[in-house]
């Protein structure tokens, strides 16, 4: 919260010139339904902390969770400066339709248009934080066991409803012949022989969704999992290979236990395969070479980038979260949520006397007045911010 | 090809008029192809020819200084120290300063890390966003087109440049010398009016960068959307001015009239408005009248430092507003001239055109208030402004006008002096606008900030504590490993 001072030139060494952080006034989060609890609570901690009003829409489709942000979490806040609201996409269109001083949206790019062309009307900002398919690269010089590891458990982990899980895989068919056993014996690891069974994998959240995943399964061939429950909105931990990049695993964001694989030649296919697409939410690469690892760091565009890894650097509020291109806007986590609630106020304070000093710069002018004005002007303190 | 030779070769054509419509769109997709081609051929990369194309920029500069006076003059009747002092060197700071930071603005910032992350490379990557359009205004056509341009050639992106067709002069300059000073494979300026922006704008960029009136700031806000294009929009509105009864009148009407009749008033960033106590207004007006005579000469209209107003419907529009209220000092005008006298009018009502749209012209309204209560009170019933002043020998005033208003920035005891200072942002809030720039904010506006990190592939058994099957203790131990931060400070 505290006034940050900055350098000045010569002109301005009796002025006190800071930044000052101001709340916005009130702001609008709309929270999705897959961290229901996280990503309602992480962008309110930063609009409580920066002094904003919040006004809080939890999706209505994480009925659970949204049933106690709505009727416990208020009792721990002060609500004449909180109020949550329920419904769904119309009371939601509704709610935007309103003067707001800042909106913060999660979920998916095609809503984050139409947050974003609301949000026009009254020129109010935004973060949006969006989603895409998150390319997840394996080079042939790499362990096959510990890549199945990494990238299993951060596909599989909530049943895949993850925005930044790695979304599909690009490696050779080399490559592929050596992930595919290793990616079976890590799922049999993690999960048991009956991952249906087993306590630590999720299910889908709603019908809808569900019936979205099943029909993907239909597409390349299923080389591991594939099962599915309606009943228990169940669907296996899943790896498909044969994939056409027409089909719709391939066009659409998965988010679900389905991992396609897709075939490239080299890190430059790869690359121009990636490069070809929307800019991701998360890019992953995966080698046991640097060099590899930073070639597609370099020549790649995400929000974020893991080498070796999955969305471990979501645990570290010391790095922005956020999206880039269609992926989103804006970002948050740590002091970066509080610095997104906050407007970034430049203020100069001058003592009302001292006249005499600031003669200089009225008219009628001089070659003199001038070259000294800019001078002064040029003379700032230390240049690096 | 002229629009002529382009009618003569669709002539000639069959289906005529579409070919000829879409021979009219193709200049313009192939320039963005282009663009977008060597964007993504890295060539914007490597920091030499970012401080290449910086250095380029200095140049055209320095080398077509008369120039740039000369159009200045004739589009703005701008005076070589307003030029010098608002356009040129505020431009050529940047760029120095772009140049001497730009290594340590792209370098990667290593962050703290936590115990889970502790042996693993975690650092933030600034990237630019591929291809970005700034549209630049007419008021300060040199200063509000380079300075956004340089933080968008530093920070490594393709650049489209809008200049305003307002300023016809400085126009020309920037569609035909600049290009020269850069790497045109790489940089494109696009000419037209309020139709050819509309098209423009059809098209997707990766970030716009747009100054102007809180009316187009909606329209390229809705265009951006479509895309989902990030923006900065540079806007403007009414800034007020609060002059306590507590201050030296002569000293107050010297800051303020400066900072008002600078370029005409044609300044986003001037104060718009007073607010006084009839006491203190019948205190400032005499000393508003020494400094503009002082200022200004007799006959304001023959002194060299006084600008012109930019074109005959701005001028007409400022004249119809010279009717408001009551004219107190000055009120002259002569449209052949574009000439506008340094005015300040009283006995204005709020409900009045000069106190309902921004004024953007040599004319200060006084508006009385009775208290700081009311002032404040005032302030707050409209939108947020672009920056805010406050005149009080008493500090307490000030602040407690800085603390209870909101505003894109807030000067006490002075006017704009806070834009010349590249180490502050300058931006608005709320109507005045959204994002901000200068110095390395300039930089980092134009730049994705792009979490990375990097774990070694190897020491796999490190890992084995997250993976199911789960169990409470190693839960436990993976919560202590995601919060502990190493020995670093919590302060970022």
């Amino acid at each position: 919260m505290k006034d940050e001072p900055r350098s000045t030139n010569l002109f301005m060494k009796l002025d006190s010139v800071f930044i000052r952080k101001e709340p916005f006034g009130l702001v609008f989060i709309i929270a999705p339904w897959n961290y229901p609890l996280n990503l309602t609570l992480v962008p309110l901690v930063g609009a409580l902390a920066a002094g904003n009003c919040v006004v809080l829409k939890p999706s209505e489709i994480s009925q659970g969770t949204e049933k106690v942000l709505a009727e416990v979490l208020p009792q721990y806040l002060d609500q004449s400066c909180f109020a949550v609201v329920l419904g769904g996409p119309q009371e939601t269109g509704q709610l935007l339709e309103h003067e707001l001083d800042y909106i913060f949206f999660t979920g998916s790019p095609r809503v984050g248009k139409i947050v974003m062309t609301a949000a026009t009307k009254h020129l109010t900002p935004v973060t949006l934080e969006l989603g895409g398919k998150n390319p997840c690269y394996v080079d042939d010089n790499c362990d096959p066991q510990t890549v199945a590891n990494r990238v299993a458990w951060f596909r599989y982990f909530n049943t895949g409803q993850t925005c930044v899980a790695p979304d599909y895989v690009l490696c050779s068919p080399e490559m592929q012949e050596r992930l595919l056993p290793a990616l079976q014996s890590t799922i049999t690891r993690f999960y048991g022989d009956d991952p249906q069974s087993s306590p630590n994998l999720g299910r889908i959240i709603n019908q809808k969704q569900f019936q979205r995943l099943r029909t993907l399964l239909g597409c390349g061939r299923v080389a591991i999992g594939g099962q599915s429950n309606e009943s228990d909105r169940y669907i296996a931990p899943t790896v498909l290979v044969d994939v056409q990049e027409t089909e719709p695993v391939m066009q659409e964001e998965i988010f679900g236990p389905i991992l396609p694989i897709v075939n490239v030649q080299s890190v430059d296919e790869a690359i121009e395969f990636i490069n070809r697409r929307e800019k991701p939410l998360d890019l992953y690469a995966f080698s046991n070479s640097s060099q590899v690892v930073n070639q597609m760091l370099k020549r790649t565009s995400s929000g974020s980038f893991g080498g070796n890894e999955g969305f471990t650097y979501i645990s570290l509020p010391s790095v922005p979260f956020g999206g880039v291109g269609h992926s989103g806007m804006g970002r948050y986590h740590g002091k970066f949520t509080f610095d997104t609630f906050s407007h970034h106020r430049t203020c100069l304070l001058a003592p009302s006397g001292l006249e005499k000093l600031k003669e200089i710069r009225y008219p009628p002018y001089t070659d003199w007045n001038q070259q000294l004005l800019r001078w002064g002007m040029g003379s700032q303190s230390c240049s690096l911010l | 090809m002229t629009h002529a030779g382009r009618e003569r070769r669709a002539a000639g054509q069959p289906g005529g008029r579409a070919a000829w419509q879409s021979l009219r769109m193709d200049p313009l997709e192939d320039t963005l192809r282009r663009l977008r081609e060597a964007f993504h051929a890295g060539r914007t990369r490597p920091a030499e020819f970012r401080a290449a194309q910086l250095r380029g920029l200095g140049c055209f500069l320095q080398e077509n200084k008369q120039l740039l006076h000369d159009a200045l003059a004739q589009d703005l009747h701008k005076s070589a120290f307003e030029s010098e002092v608002s356009e040129v060197a505020i431009s050529q700071g940047e760029v120095t300063l772009a140049l001497r930071n730009l290594r340590a603005w792209m370098k990667d910032e290593h962050v703290p890390k936590n115990l889970a992350t502790q042996l693993d490379s975690a650092f933030i990557r600034k990237e630019p966003f591929g291809l970005v359009l700034i549209i630049a205004p007419w008021n300060y056509p040199l200063n509000l087109t380079l300075v956004p341009l340089v933080g968008a050639l530093a920070a490594g992106n393709c650049v489209v440049l809008k200049p305003s067709e307002i300023s016809k002069n400085v126009e020309k300059i920037l569609a035909e010398v600049l290009p020269r000073y850069l790497d045109q494979s790489c940089f494109a300026v696009v000419l037209g009016g309020p139709q050819e922006t509309g098209q423009l704008l059809e098209h997707r960029f990766d970030y716009i960068f747009f100054t102007g009136s809180p009316r187009v700031g909606k329209i390229v806000m809705t265009a951006a959307a479509k895309h989902l294009t990030p923006v900065t929009l540079e806007l403007g509105g009414k800034n007020p001015c609060y002059v306590d009864d507590n201050c030296d009148p002569q000293t107050v009407a010297n800051r303020v009239a400066w900072f008002r009749y600078f370029n005409a008033g044609q300044t986003c960033v001037a104060p718009d408005y007073v607010l006084c106590s009839p006491e203190m207004q019948e205190r400032l007006l005499p000393a508003l009248q020494s400094t503009i005579t002082r200022f200004y000469g007799d006959d304001p209209q023959s002194s060299p430092n006084l600008g012109r107003i930019i074109n005959q419907k701005q001028f007409q529009r400022l004249r119809a507003l010279l009717g408001c209220g009551r004219v107190a000092i000055g009120g002259q005008s002569d449209e052949s001239d574009r000439y506008i006298a340094p005015t300040v009018l009283v006995d204005v009502q709020e409900t009045e055109p000069v106190m309902q749209e921004e004024i953007f012209g040599p004319i200060l309204p006084i508006v009385n208030v009775r208290s700081l209560d009311e002032a404040i009170e005032f302030i707050n019933r409209r939108e947020k402004p672009l920056a805010l002043y406050a005149f009080s020998n008493s500090s307490q005033v000030v602040k407690r006008v800085l603390t209870q208003t909101s505003s894109g920035g807030f000067c006490g005891n002075d006017g704009f002096m806070h834009m010349t200072l590249a180490s502050l942002p300058f931006g608005g809030v709320g109507a005045s606008g959204m994002g901000r720039y200068h110095g390395k904010f300039s930089f980092d506006t134009f730049s994705h900030h792009r979490a990375c990190l990097l774990r070694s592939p190897g020491m796999e058994k490190l890992n084995a504590l997250r993976y199911p099957p789960q169990s409470p203790r190693r839960l436990r131990m993976l919560l202590v490993a995601m919060e502990a931060r190493g020995c670093s400070c919590t302060l970022l």
